[in-house]
């Protein structure tokens, strides 16, 4: 963590344990289609927010001793995205207020538990330093009904050439809806770019029988572009797992590629949103992606900058990229996905499959394992008829 | 390209087209190449933009149409490994 970072306290201020109904006083409560809270008790529905006390916002200001006066935010931190202690347990024991049992929930997996006397569940509501508790999380809008078609569909069109172990044993019966940990960033900069770029004024053909060729005359700019930028939400995985992307050891990019999610619509923490759900415990700092965050930012504004500048056909070479972030906020998030896995054993190395959904988007991506010979065999049947049609076309276009 | 280098250029390419076939489908069920696209999903506002365009020459019966070491569509902040297409 910066020196320079202000804090902003995020903590719902609950304690862990039973997270209530607030019409009928049940901790049987599961999120519905929609992204809403359901009572299964008494079927009321409502949102947490109303329920839950607002979060403490007021912001910490660091004061900078020698001039008495306060320094600028540049940086502002959320409490939830609070480097984790090394010290801190994921096990977490829960005291039920219910019958005063104690209940152990291991965070690296879930947020709640049922008391296994009183048959209540109880959540973890209040921040700890182990990185279980977000600042901020988005509810499943997707139902399981709904991912479980898209998953259907996605793995349908691609059943040709799908290996047959994979045919016989898919269902998508058993999906798990995951909240993924991240981290959420909104930045101010300044960016300055400058290079050389070229505009095709003229395509041509010179020379006679063999040494014809297509020529160009292309007009070369000297370009700069300064402005600022304000982005909001970029979204970076908080689970060194999940950002280990090897293509011959996992398909985490599936997961990855089903970014981005609706940020602007996330509600504060709360534990009742997680009932039904398993969730993966955040295990990074952020220093661990500060320079990761900071990369994409250089590729965002490089981006905004070719958007100015599509007049440049002949492409423009960056020569100078300069972004200098004026306040950045960090928040910590729990992400909602809906997930199919299939582990696929060959030749004794194993690997996993993922089809994903964005549980509020819909967006759907997956690995699905190929029947190889198959695929050949079709590729080369493609080949032997192919290869007479080339011949000809060669021998007539010489 | 005229008529007859562009029947060639077909020929060759229909000489390559099993192992085309084999890398689309290969792709279109393993997806090892997608990603998350950053730098152009996440929103973002642009202010204040100042421009300078400057002419400084024409380069003329360039062989290529494109610039030597264009960069623009590079991309740095991408968890994707550099890894080989088949996996």
């Amino acid at each position: 963590m910066t020196d320079e970072a202000t804090i902003i306290n995020t903590d719902s201020g609950r304690a862990d344990g039973l997270n209530r109904c607030p019409s009928c006083g049940s901790t049987d409560i599961l999120t519905q289609a929609g992204g809403r809270l359901q009572c299964q008790f008494c079927r009321n529905v409502f949102d947490a927010i109303a329920a839950m006390p607002p979060p403490t916002t007021a912001p910490i200001l660091q004061v900078d001793e020698d001039s008495a006066a306060v320094a600028p935010p540049l940086e502002t931190h959320h409490s939830g995205a609070a480097d984790i202690s090394t010290d801190a347990s994921a096990q977490v024991t829960i005291k039920c207020q219910g019958c005063g049992a104690e209940v152990v929930v291991d965070t690296n997996e879930t947020m709640t538990s049922r008391c296994h006397w009183c048959r209540q569940v109880l959540s973890i509501e209040h921040q700890m330093p182990n990185g279980a508790v977000p600042d901020i999380l988005l509810p499943f809008y997707l139902s399981k009904e709904q991912a479980r078609a898209s998953i259907d569909q996605f793995v349908g069109q691609r059943s040709f050439f799908a290996h047959k172990q994979f045919k016989a044993e898919f269902t998508s019966e058993n999906i798990v809806g995951v909240y993924f940990p991240y981290f959420v960033v909104d930045a101010n900069a300044k960016s300055n770019l400058s290079g050389t770029a070229g505009h095709v004024v003229r395509t041509y053909t010179i020379g006679s029988n063999e040494n014809r060729r297509t020529v160009y005359d292309i007009d070369i700019y000297q370009i700069g572009r300064n402005f600022d930028i304000e982005v909001s939400g970029l979204t970076v995985e908080a689970s060194a797992e999940r950002r280990n992307i090897s293509n011959s050891q996992n398909t985490n990019n599936i997961i990855n590629t089903i970014m981005p999610f609706d940020i602007q619509n996330a509600i504060p923490y709360n534990g009742n949103y997680l009932k039904g759900f398993t969730s993966e415990r955040r295990d990074t700092n952020i220093d661990e992606i500060r320079n990761l965050a900071n990369t994409q930012m250089y590729d965002i504004a490089r981006t905004q900058a070719n958007r100015t500048a599509t007049k440049y056909d002949a492409g423009i070479r960056w020569e100078n990229e300069n972004l200098e972030a004026t306040n950045v906020t960090w928040r910590s998030a729990y992400l909602p996905v809906w997930l199919y896995s299939y582990l696929e054993v060959k030749n004794g190395s194993q690997l996993l499959h993922y089809v994903a959904v964005n549980a509020r988007t819909g967006e759907t991506m997956g690995s699905v394992p190929i029947a190889k010979t198959r695929l050949f065999l079709v590729a080369a049947i493609i080949e032997l008829i192919a290869i007479p049609l080339g011949i000809m076309l060669i021998v007539f276009g010489s | 390209m005229d008529e007859s280098s562009g029947l060639a250029f077909l020929g060759i390419l229909l000489f390559l087209s099993g192992p085309i076939f084999y890398a689309i489908m290969y792709n279109r069920y393993r997806n090892i190449r997608e990603r998350h696209y950053h730098e152009s999903e996440t929103p973002v506002q642009m202010n204040n933009l100042q421009v300078y365009d400057k002419l400084i020459h024409r380069q003329t019966r360039q062989s290529t149409n494109r610039i030597t070491g264009a960069n623009s569509t590079r991309v740095n902040g991408t968890l994707n490994p550099q890894r080989k297409f088949f996996g």
